[in-house]
């Protein structure tokens, strides 16, 4: 054993400063024997709970530390450090060190479960003081937290004391140590020496740290020996560089740089008493100080050792108190019991609950079901009550009350909606014994986990939900949960190419080409996906960059705030978290999702769902334009079994519904055409990889449609599957199976089921299985054809009470859609909450008879309104006014002063009451929101003279421009300019001076906001006077209007919608000459017959499928309707980069029928509209017939199945990637030893993930769970999945 | 100060205690070591190789036999370290050497300090500069 201790290790989780993950550096340390080591990562303790974990494993002590910035309080020396500016470095700007980075810094190590939570409240502290994201602590801060605890501080090299030092100013050392030893006292206060062995004298030296350790002896303090370890291996130094260069926006280069050497690694024992010698020898002591130094910093190792499950509590639990989460209405016979002690705690706790659920029942149960209700709650109480998790339940349905409180949308998810009391309590909609869910799949005995209860609220309100939870709870008790940014390629290609000087636009180009896939696979990638292969970035000469790049894989780059994630503990957190500001000023947790649920904190998700605002939308405009108040949670005015809501779902005209949009899901249910809530449930858990890929929908669909007899397994198993018709859908039904087979209870037969998912689970669970099912009587062939079944089924399949609580907003979006559509389609085209573009709702909304309201300053909102039409021709009597928000760049300002400011009579008058600004006044004219003022009618050839256009009104903008700017000039020359620096003082400066509350995190964070304020109130309405100087317009230029083509591609450009016809149409002529065939043409041709289809691109999706191919779907919208497209991979080699990038495209496939009404094309060939159109205006359809003929030399596909089934033979329970063999040629690389093996119908060598069911799957495939759409990308035109470049 | 850059032949030894440069052989007259006055690590500046400026338009890895990093006086002529094989990205990057500057003497009459280098790639040693 090598009994050295590194007691400064910085990971990765010091943001872009240290080069390594926690478990790289334990690997490390257990490479060199070590028995102890430290991780002290910069400004926080984001990689703790991973590091402990890691260090667990590997039966190593941790210690724990931070790094932290200091303001110095000499009168020292030192570069500036002034940090008070407020222009943000950028990149090309002049050199800045990153905030805090020229500082002086300390480390803090922490001793015991006290002095751990004293190191995390002096981060929180340090990061909750001065402006956000810049943690510099005081003097006075580490003295208040270190006083009397159980703290080590080490000064070193990067201190004020090595500042000091490096002056040779042993006075100013000595004052700086005498101020440390007088506030701690001399036990705490340890000097750290470090010799990089940098030339000079400087920090590093070897005689720097000579002279570090003489200031210690004579001041009587403990010094002792780190290496300031930055990476964990000598040949990381390079990731160093970059991350300096990154970390200060400069390139390369010498001075830049923090390391000269390679020398700040985790070095061996040996190498550092080498080092110590060398100390020792240049501070002239004995030699033996050198073996005194080692002692000393092993001891205070021994002395900081930290145990991770009593120190840290891995492991344990904490719940919020009792009295915050349901203390507030304790019935009195409950209060009435003494509060002393734990279990009192408990026992109350399990009383209020019981109370509350029996309180419930008679609401929610007829009082024939109340017999089979109440068994049903005292089960699910006993395990409650076992577990001690009534705190839980009652907080979950406390913050559930919050949310409705404020008249929020809510909803569970997950498989919380299969427990009794979830829906006694109100937190979940869906009844689970109506619906046959079972509770063990949540919440078993025999799991020592905290359950998992997701709420879905209104994603335009979250924010507001946040802070009423917040403010319920304090910000003691809660916080956010953060979630680490880590490298992936397109970011490490940037970051790289700009450390290394590459010119923008090639580093953009390079980075653009890449899916969003991890930066390791990059260079893989490169030989893999043939778009990229085509792209010459597989050249020699950019090896060295993607070499670099692959080494920053997975390095955190960027702290953020959880989407979703709440933190809600007892008044203790801050002992076990520490907390900094996130970017909306929210207390935000160091610790990610899974790093809390390790430390046994309650995680609640709360979910923004756009749905939930679409529906939440609809109903407000259907009260406000009908004046119906509609309850859509209540059975009785939406009934469960509406037949018209089910005829909506049946015809498959679900574009906007929740969970039933996609191409796919309206196939599957135009071909199953669900009739109840339970079809809507099984609809939608067949829409799952698990599903698919063990075939299970064609023989569910073929037993449904009485095609066939559904099959069973055994007569036994009929009762659980024959909700199914004999298909495995659920992992309820597995559950069930499984304990029918074996006789074991549900609680174990969960476990089995989770056994299955991984490799050796199955192996034990097989053992276990087979004898069981024997002896209750089953035939082998029974139980092995069960065994089968369940096997395949394996980690795959659907929660049923997931889906359940999924098909509650799938059914009641169907039903809006159903009898309240332009509501309805308001809604979703104001919240956007699925996959298609709003045009492509538009669309929709006409052909379900809704008219489509242009732009218009006076009737336009800030949503899309409802609007009553009166319609000559009866064609709907409803229809959706377009928002204001979509004009490109329009600020929420300038949308408050025109809805505040309305009506207008003129462009003036918009123009000086709204005060827009130039560009966005042109692009109201430009896409028609002053046509109903000025009476511009429908485009027509020939008008009368004298009328004003759009282009008059566009020269008027340009006028009214010059105008306001010469009238300010003169105003601003009259009076003096308003002082520039008073401005900024916002509620920052006001709650920070404001000592009322003495530390509440939750007011400190907020304070650090760094979002824009809200927009200043609107008063500017009144009139202004027509004063004569104002340029008005007098009379019409004589320009043309636009023409319906001019106005299509100014709508699509400002509004990114046509709205006032399809874009397609415009290439009419041209696609006439070609033949193309459209969409509602594709059901009367010939199967298998090769035709053209043209249309602007909706979607593209590359998602799991069962070959284990990349595939790519396309959907195209030709104005007639969707076409879908489907790339194999012998035609992705020359068309994937055109089917990516392109946004008109022109595709020859060959039609395949995919059911009584659906079709879909094989696609051989792919082009850009635009490009074939610019070639046929240049040189007719015979240039384009050529064009479109040089199709790159063709594709074959073949596969190389052998190496699948090895991969699926290996014992992994984690995907295994499947390599073809490798040939004996190119080079050997370190990294994954792949070389140019046989190239596969021009694919190379193809990648597979084997899963240990044998599910294989393409690695650049889309693997989104259902429905989590609240971090969606920023949404242009079309859908495009993660795996899709572009 | 007196820059060299020159290849020397040294003989490995303890010196105070250390192990460090003996004796070496420097234009053909042998110099013993009598002192270390200080001993560092330094790397050079990796991305002026030559495959690496490559990325950026510089001079391929083809006709790389000229070092780019003529101008810095800390950086070696490794140019020629190969992209083709595959040693581990940083190795060939890094470049270190280490280096001693030692008080020498040369027939008990001329003494001098020397920069003395150890090139870990190559396992070359190098006389960079004479000090004093």
């Amino acid at each position: 054993m090598d009994p050295f201790v590194h007691l400064h290790v910085a990971s990765g989780y010091s943001l872009k400063y240290g080069a390594s993950h926690p478990h790289q550096l334990v690997e490390r340390a257990v490479d060199t024997e070590m028995d102890t080591l430290a991780l002290t990562d910069r400004d926080g303790v984001y990689g703790a709970v991973r590091f402990a974990k890691a260090c667990m494993q590997a039966n190593i002590r941790p210690i724990l530390g931070v790094d932290l910035a200091i303001e110095p309080f000499g009168s020292l020396v030192g570069p500036a450090t002034r940090t008070g500016s407020s222009r943000s470095p950028a990149r090309g700007g002049s050199y800045r060190e990153p905030a805090g980075g020229a500082l002086p810094r300390v480390t803090v190590l922490a001793r015991g479960k006290a002095g751990w939570a004293s190191v995390c409240r002096l981060i929180s502290a340090t990061h909750l003081r001065g402006e956000r994201g810049v943690a510099v602590t005081t003097f006075d801060l580490v003295r208040e937290h270190c006083a009397g605890a159980e703290l080590v501080l080490l000064l070193g090299p990067a201190s004020e004391l090595g500042a000091a030092v490096t002056l040779r100013r042993n006075d100013l050392a000595r004052q700086v140590l005498r101020r440390w030893q007088d506030s701690l006292g001399s036990a705490s206060v340890v000097v750290e020496v470090v010799s990089l062995r940098v030339a000079g004298h400087g920090p590093g030296s070897s005689s720097h740290a000579a002279r570090m350790a003489g200031v210690a002896a004579a001041a009587g303090l403990q010094v002792v020996l780190t290496n300031a370890v930055r990476y964990a291996d000598r040949s990381d130094a390079p990731t160093v560089d970059i991350l300096d260069a990154v970390r200060r926006l400069v390139p390369l280069d010498l001075r830049h740089l923090d390391r000269v050497n390679a020398e700040g690694f985790m070095k061996s024992g040996k190498e550092m008493a080498d080092i110590a010698d060398e100390i020792c020898r240049f501070a002239g002591f004995d030699p033996r100080e050198a073996d005194r130094m080692l002692a000393r910093t092993r001891a205070i190792a021994d002395r900081c050792a930290l145990d991770p499950r009593a120190d840290l509590g891995l492991g344990e639990v904490h719940l919020p108190e009792l009295e915050i989460a349901g203390g507030a209405e304790l019935p009195g016979e409950v209060r009435g019991l003494s509060d002393r002690g734990a279990a009192d705690d408990a026992a109350r706790g399990n009383a209020v609950l019981r109370n509350r659920c029996e309180a419930a029942i008679g609401r929610r149960y007829a009082a024939d079901q109340r017999h089979v209700v109440s068994s049903r709650l005292d089960d699910e109480l006993t395990v409650i009550t076992q577990m001690g998790y009534a705190s839980y339940f009652l907080t979950v349905a406390d913050v559930v009350d919050l949310i409705r409180d404020m008249g929020v949308r809510a909803a569970a998810r997950g498989s919380g909606a299969g427990s009794v009391v979830n829906y006694l309590l109100g937190i979940s909609g869906v009844d689970p014994i109506r619906y046959g869910l079972v509770m063990e799949r949540f919440l078993s005995p025999l799991r020592q986990a905290l359950p998992d209860i997701d709420i879905d609220v209104e994603s335009a309100r979250r924010i507001e939900v946040y802070e009423r939870i917040l403010e319920r709870y304090s910000g003691s008790r809660c916080a956010c949960v953060s979630m680490m940014d880590t490298y992936r390629v397109r970011h490490a290609i940037r970051d790289v190419g700009a450390a290394l000087g590459m010119p923008v636009g090639e580093i953009d180009s390079i980075a653009k080409a890449f899916p969003h896939i991890r930066a390791k696979d990059a260079r893989i990638a490169l030989r893999e996906l043939p778009e990229l292969r085509a792209s010459g970035l597989g050249e020699g000469r950019l090896d060295v960059l993607f070499r670099l790049v692959e080494r920053l894989d997975g390095l955190p780059r960027h702290i953020a705030v959880h989407p979703c994630g709440v933190l809600l503990s007892d008044a203790t957190l801050l002992d076990r978290t520490p907390v900094e500001a996130s970017y909306l000023g929210f207390p935000m947790s160091q610790f990610d999702k899974d790093d809390v649920e390790d430390l046994g904190l309650l995680k609640l998700d709360v979910l923004g769902i756009r749905m939930q605002s679409a529906m939440a939308h609809a109903l407000d405009e259907v009260k406000r334009v009908d004046g119906l108040a509609i309850d859509i949670d209540d059975e009785a005015q939406v009934p469960r079994d509406d037949p018209a809501t089910y005829a909506l779902i049946q015809s498959a005209k679900t574009l906007g519904c929740f969970q039933i949009e996609s191409p796919g899901q309206r196939e599957l249910v135009g071909k199953f055409a669900p009739e109840t809530f339970d079809d809507i449930i099984i609809d939608i858990s067949l829409f799952r990889p698990g599903p698919v890929k063990s075939d299970m929908v064609n023989p569910f669909l073929r037993a449904r449609q009485g095609w066939s007899e559904p099959e069973y397994l055994h007569p036994s198993l009929v009762d659980t599957l024959a909700q199914t018709c004999g298909v495995v859908v659920f992992h309820e039904q597995v559950i069930a199976m499984i304990a029918t087979l074996t006789g074991c209870t549900l609680a174990e037969a969960d476990e089995a089921r989770r056994a299955l998912g991984d490799r050796e689970g199955k192996g034990s669970i097989k053992v276990w299985f087979f004898p069981r099912a024997l002896a209750r009587g089953y035939s082998t062939d029974v139980a092995q054809r069960c065994w089968e079944v369940l096997e395949a089924f394996a980690s795959f399949g659907f929660c049923k009470a997931h889906a359940a609580a999924f098909a509650l907003p799938t059914f009641q979006s169907a039903w809006l859609k159903a009898h309240h559509p332009a509501a309805f389609l308001a809604g979703v085209l104001t919240h956007d909450p699925g996959m298609y573009p709003k045009r492509l709702i538009l669309d929709d909304a006409r052909q379900f008879g809704i008219r489509v309201l242009p732009l218009d300053v006076n009737a336009s909102d800030d949503i899309y309104r409802v609007e009553r039409v009166e319609a000559p021709d009866a064609a709907g009597t409803y229809g959706i006014r377009l928002s204001l928000t979509d004009v490109k760049g329009i600020s929420d300002a300038e949308v408050a002063r025109i809805v505040a400011a309305r009506p207008f009579r003129s462009l003036t008058d918009l123009w000086q009451r709204a005060r827009p600004s130039r560009p966005v006044a042109e692009r109201l004219v430009l896409a028609g929101g002053l046509d109903s003022i000025y009476g511009i009618g429908s485009p027509v050839p020939v008008r009368r003279r004298g009328t004003v256009t759009r282009r008059d009104l566009l020269l008027q903008v340009s006028e009214l421009d010059r105008w306001s700017r010469a009238t300010d000039r003169a105003v601003r020359a009259a009076s003096p300019r308003p002082a520039q620096g008073s401005r900024k003082l916002p509620a920052a400066a006001a709650a920070a001076s404001t000592d009322v509350s003495p530390y509440d995190p939750r007011t400190l964070a907020a304070s650090q906001s760094k979002a824009a304020g809200p927009p200043e109130p609107v008063t500017a309405v009144q009139l202004t006077l027509d004063l004569d100087d104002v340029p008005a317009l007098s009379e019409a230029s004589g320009l043309p209007e636009m023409s319906g083509a001019e106005r299509v591609r100014a709508e699509l450009e400002i509004l990114g919608l046509d709205a006032s016809s399809h874009v397609v149409d415009f290439y009419a002529p041209m696609l006439e000459q070609l033949h193309t065939t459209r969409s509602r043409d594709l059901l009367q041709q010939r199967s298998r017959s090769q035709l053209l289809v043209a249309g602007v691109k909706v979607a593209t999706q590359t998602p799991p499928i069962r070959s284990g191919r990349r595939v790519i779907f396309l959907t195209l919208d030709d104005g007639s309707g969707p076409v879908d497209a489907t790339f194999f991979e012998d035609a992705q080699g020359p068309y994937a980069a055109t089917v990516f990038h392109s946004w008109l495209l022109v595709v020859r496939g060959e039609l395949r029928r995919t059911g009584p009404r659906g079709v879909s094309l094989r696609a051989l060939g792919c082009w850009d509209l635009l490009g074939l159109h610019a070639i046929w205006q240049s040189d007719g359809i015979a240039g384009v017939h050529d064009a479109m003929a040089a199709v790159p030399p063709g594709f074959t596909a073949e596969s190389d199945d052998s190496a699948l089934h090895a991969a699926a033979e290996s014992q992994s329970s984690r995907p295994v990637m499947a390599r073809p063999p490798v040939l004996p040629s190119g080079q050997p690389d370190e990294d994954d030893a792949e070389d140019a093996g046989p190239t596969a119908g021009g694919m190379g060598r193809r990648r597979v993930l084997v899963h240990p069911s044998g599910f294989k799957q393409s690695p650049y495939s889309d693997i989104r769970p259902a429905g989590e759409d609240s971090k969606t990308v920023p949404r242009r035109l079309w859908h495009r999945s993660p795996g899709s470049a572009g | 100060m007196r820059r060299y850059d020159e290849a020397i032949e040294v003989r490995r030894g303890l010196v105070c205690g250390q192990e460090a440069p003996v004796q070496f052989l420097w234009r053909n007259r042998l110099w013993v070591v009598r002192d270390i006055i200080a001993h560092w690590v330094q790397t050079g500046a990796w991305w002026e190789q030559p495959h690496v400026s490559a990325l950026f338009g510089g001079t391929g890895p083809a006709d790389g036999s000229e070092p780019a990093t003529a101008g810095a006086p800390s950086v070696g002529t490794t140019g020629e370290s190969s992209l083709g094989g595959g040693p581990p990205l940083g190795a060939d990057l890094l470049e270190e050497r280490e280096v001693w500057r030692v008080e020498a003497m040369c027939a008990r009459t001329s003494t001098g300090v020397f920069d003395v280098s150890f090139d870990w790639a190559l396992g070359q040693w190098r006389l960079l500069c004479c000090v004093d």
